[in-house]
């Protein structure tokens, strides 16, 4: 289901009516939350809902055996319970008369059965290990599990066609791997990451594990956040879901300004760019055009406007998921800050998706050796990081290269002593730190957007070869302008009244016209070609 | 509430109405494009007589002079053909009418223009928002009054829900039937507002009023597309049969086919000769798709298709693509150009 939908529209001041409802009862608003997330997600497809629960059954009861060694016959009896439940109501029942159905229940079943007994048996089999190797093995079984799902369903063709490509090219043999019709889940990047982050921080004792299945299960599907994030981590976000969440008339306000305002840069800012960019860049996606664009400057516009799309598309999703949230009582962590007045790489990544920065810097960066051993080893480990968050993105070529990218200009940043650049500077040089910055960013965003190696030679032959005026290139600016001028303003806000909220501190006659202008762009300005969230993708 | 309350809620919300005005000629520009139409004595709409008035869009300024008779011309046309002109009597909505240019530009002018003969006059009956249905009812009495030579209609896309929702005609036993006397949607309304000099100074110059009742528009259309698709399936442009499926008879085509039969039936009984100007579905400016209904019944029509002259066109703007998609001057002229070639090559004047 999508935020900008009429299905939402209806579906959340129903699910919202019954949560006030049992607004003394923090227990049964969870099981409210679980039923709705489930409906959330499966009106997309239900099928996959069972992967979620398979996510959640294993990584409760890994924690648990992390935490305490042990999980109580009732924990696993409902975990087991849980389990078969979603594989008969998820997987079992053929919802949409798949002709292909017959394999996937086949695997269905298989997977339920085996998982069923590990779940029950897990206790018993690591009864004779000391306490580490027990909390090993669980945080292991959930690791292996976590990126077995996400291994198989987004990267499984990717892997294998590269594999047979390499060997076609390096030793003329043509292995004999076939390839499967797989559907990335969507979310999957976002909910693995979370229910892995869940089990480590356990691990590492940073967490007390849920004694719930039901809290669990709330936590990791609560629908806000479960198809884009962000990846919330257990400290912060589970214990929300073991007390009484209190709404205030201020969360109200907040949540439906964020809301707002998310929808609007969706709809108005990204949805509208998304046509200029897509004019440009499709006609190479498809493979329609082969030969480089007559016009470097329209392509370097379309490079630009992109920035904005994608930042206005995934921001705009945070803040539609941290105002949902709010109303329901639940804080989410701000996703990104500013991230176009970032004066270097490493600024970019402490202001863009934030969740999933600090998640790589956490459970990957730190884990591989972080800053601690030799200059080299720091940028070694700086490279695979980036680069696998490259990956993490999608099953591409262009993800890695962009991943990779980032990771030479963090390293060639930190090769030149300025990894801190311009954060200290004075206005002007500042200015001048932030717009190189911006050139960077858009380089690597040319990476992401473009479908295949070929467009990003071409995209970048056109730019440093012919670059030149013309009606159209005067058409893409005047867009750019309208679209980005109200994102300019509202970040000039938001710095000089040094608050991501400044509506909140703005006198009101300032806020009624910032509602009155938001509100009135997406009834008059909504793109009438609405499409999914970018991110919904990854 | 106190008085002091209520003061301040009504000052802000007509500061809102206001702050909405300069938002939208700003920032949105909306097309204001007041529709002039009432009541004639058979039971349909009309234009309204004697009126001039502009439509003003982001991309044009066009006025539009409606004479005693209800016909888009500078002058009144008496019934008889005194001066011994070929006439051609045009039939159609606001495509006919015209909407989008300025009369010199419509492609019926534009035909005029075309034309290897010079006295030829033009009665354009065109009006907003009609169909087939009205069409008929508007030749059967008005336009065979002028003894036309040439009656030229035009179909458009919408006819086939225009015909039913109108309601004027039915299929019975497989024959064309009155159902009922009048359609005058709105009408009433329109003209009792129209009296009011506030909301018609509103509606002729509020942008506001333009794009909200533009709202109200697409949400009453697609509410009636809800409606009916649940109701009656067969209401909307038909549908192509799958392979494997049987054709069924499609009550909107069936319909439409009937009436452009008796239309054709009466210009015939007249002494004149029909011509049909398909106007195309417009997707983007290279891809058009035609809608007029594919029958054997029709095959022996003098139909002309402009798809293939815009095809020479293509990528050039032939249709208003910020205003309210009619044909832009450069759109009026192919299709003037293309009925003259149809009349002249089939010798119809």
């Amino acid at each position: 289901m999508l935020f900008n939908s009429f299905e939402f529209l209806l579906f959340f001041p129903v699910v919202l009516a019954m949560y006030w409802a049992f607004k003394k009862n923090y227990k049964i608003q969870n099981y409210i939350l679980l039923i709705a997330s489930y409906f959330f997600y499966g009106w997309w497809d239900i099928r996959f809902l069972f992967l979620i629960a398979v996510t959640t059954a294993v990584d409760f009861n890994a924690a648990l055996i992390v935490q305490y060694g042990k999980v109580t016959l009732n924990q696993r009896i409902r975990s087991i319970s849980f389990l078969v439940g979603s594989a008969l109501l998820f997987g079992i029942v053929d919802w949409k008369d798949n002709q292909e159905w017959g394999v996937v229940q086949n695997a269905i079943i298989v997977a339920t059965i085996l998982l069923s007994l590990l779940i029950y048996f897990l206790p018993i089999i690591t009864k004779f290990s000391g306490d580490r190797a027990k909390a090993k093995l669980a945080l292991a079984i959930s690791i292996v599990s976590n990126l077995t799902i996400l291994g198989f369903f987004k990267y499984y063709n990717f892997f294998v066609d590269s594999f047979v490509e390499a060997s076609v090219n390096l030793f003329g043999i043509q292995p004999s791997i076939f390839t499967l019709s797989i559907i990335l889940p969507v979310g999957i990047s976002f909910y693995t990451f979370q229910s892995m982050s869940y089990s480590i921080d356990v691990y590492r004792g940073k967490l007390t594990p849920s004694k719930s299945l039901i809290d669990y299960a709330a936590y990791l599907s609560f629908f806000p956040q479960l198809v884009a994030g962000p990846i919330e981590r257990g400290k912060t976000f589970l214990p929300q879901f073991q007390r009484t969440r209190h709404v205030r008339r201020a969360d109200l306000v907040e949540g439906a300004w964020l809301i707002t305002f998310g929808l609007f840069k969706k709809i108005v800012i990204a949805d509208n760019l998304a046509i200029f960019v897509n004019t440009v860049f499709n006609p190479y996606d498809t493979g329609a055009v082969t030969t480089m664009p007559e016009n470097g400057f329209l392509v370097l516009l379309a490079v630009y406007a992109f920035a904005f799309q994608i930042y206005a598309d995934f921001s705009g999703y945070a803040d539609i998921a941290r105002g949902t949230a709010k109303i329901f009582g639940f804080r989410l962590m701000v996703n990104f800050k500013l991230p176009y007045i970032a004066t270097n790489p490493s600024d970019f990544w402490r202001r863009w998706h934030i969740s999933l920065s600090s998640w790589l810097k956490d459970y990957l960066y730190i884990p591989l050796g972080g800053n601690r051993g030799s200059t080299f080893k720091t940028y070694r480990n700086l490279f695979l990081t980036m680069l696998l968050g490259g990956l993490w993105h999608g099953a591409s070529i262009t993800f890695v290269l962009w991943g990779a990218y980032q990771g030479i200009i963090l390293v060639l940043y930190r090769l030149l002593g300025a990894e801190s650049a311009g954060e200290n500077s004075k206005p002007f040089m500042k200015v001048v730190h932030i717009i190189w910055m911006f050139q960077l960013t858009c380089l690597g965003w040319l990476i992401f957007r473009a479908q295949n190696l070929d467009t990003i030679l071409l995209f970048l032959g056109a730019i440093f070869s012919s670059f030149y005026i013309d009606p159209e290139v005067m058409e893409a600016i005047n867009t750019l302008l309208f679209y980005l001028l109200p994102v300019f303003i509202f970040q000039s806000l938001q710095i000089y009244y040094k608050t991501l909220n400044p509506h909140r501190v703005m006198s009101n006659v300032a806020s009624y016209h910032l509602w009155f202008f938001t509100v009135m762009a997406i009834l008059s300005l909504s793109s009438k070609k609405s499409s999914e969230f970018i991110y919904f993708a990854f | 509430m106190n008085m002091k309350k209520l003061f301040k809620y009504t000052l802000i919300a007509c500061y809102t109405l206001v702050l909405a005005e300069v938002f939208l000629r700003f920032l949105h520009p909306i097309p204001i494009l007041p529709r002039y139409v009432s009541s004639t004595d058979y039971g349909i709409r009309g234009n309204t007589p004697n009126v001039s008035y502009e439509h003003v869009s982001p991309e044009y300024r066009i006025s539009v002079d409606i004479n005693a008779k209800g016909i888009r011309a500078n002058e009144d046309i008496s019934y008889e053909n005194s001066n011994l002109n070929k006439r051609i009597v045009t039939l159609g909505d606001s495509f006919m009418l015209g909407y989008g240019a300025n009369y010199d530009q419509t492609f019926v002018s534009q035909l005029v223009e075309n034309m290897p003969v010079s006295n030829i006059e033009i009665i354009n009956l065109g009006v907003s928002g009609h169909g087939t249905a009205e069409e008929l009812i508007a030749l059967k009495n008005e336009g065979i009054k002028y003894q036309p030579d040439v009656v030229l209609l035009s179909w458009h896309p919408t006819d086939y829900s225009d015909n039913v929702r109108s309601n004027l005609f039915k299929i019975r036993n497989n024959e064309l039937v009155t159902h009922a006397e009048t359609f005058l949607p709105a009408v009433k309304v329109r003209e009792y507002l129209f009296n009011i000099k506030l909301y018609e100074f509103i509606a002729t110059n509020s942008q506001l009023y333009g794009w909200l009742r533009e709202q109200v528009s697409e949400v009453a259309k697609e509410a009636y597309v809800v409606v009916n698709a649940i109701l009656k399936p067969t209401h909307s442009e038909p549908k192509k049969a799958s392979k494997t499926e049987q054709p069924k008879v499609d009550k909107s085509k069936e319909l439409a086919v009937l009436l452009l039969l008796e239309i054709e039936r009466v210009v015939e009984e007249m002494g004149a000769k029909l011509v049909i100007v398909d106007i195309p579905r417009r997707r983007d400016r290279s891809l058009f798709r035609s809608t007029f209904p594919q029958d054997e019944r029709l095959e022996g029509f003098t139909v002309y298709y402009p798809m293939p002259d815009f095809k020479k066109h293509e990528g050039e703007m032939l249709y208003w693509e910020k205003s309210d998609g009619h044909f832009t001057p450069l759109g009026n002229e192919i299709v003037g150009a293309g009925i003259a070639k149809v009349i002249t090559s089939n010798n119809l004047l």
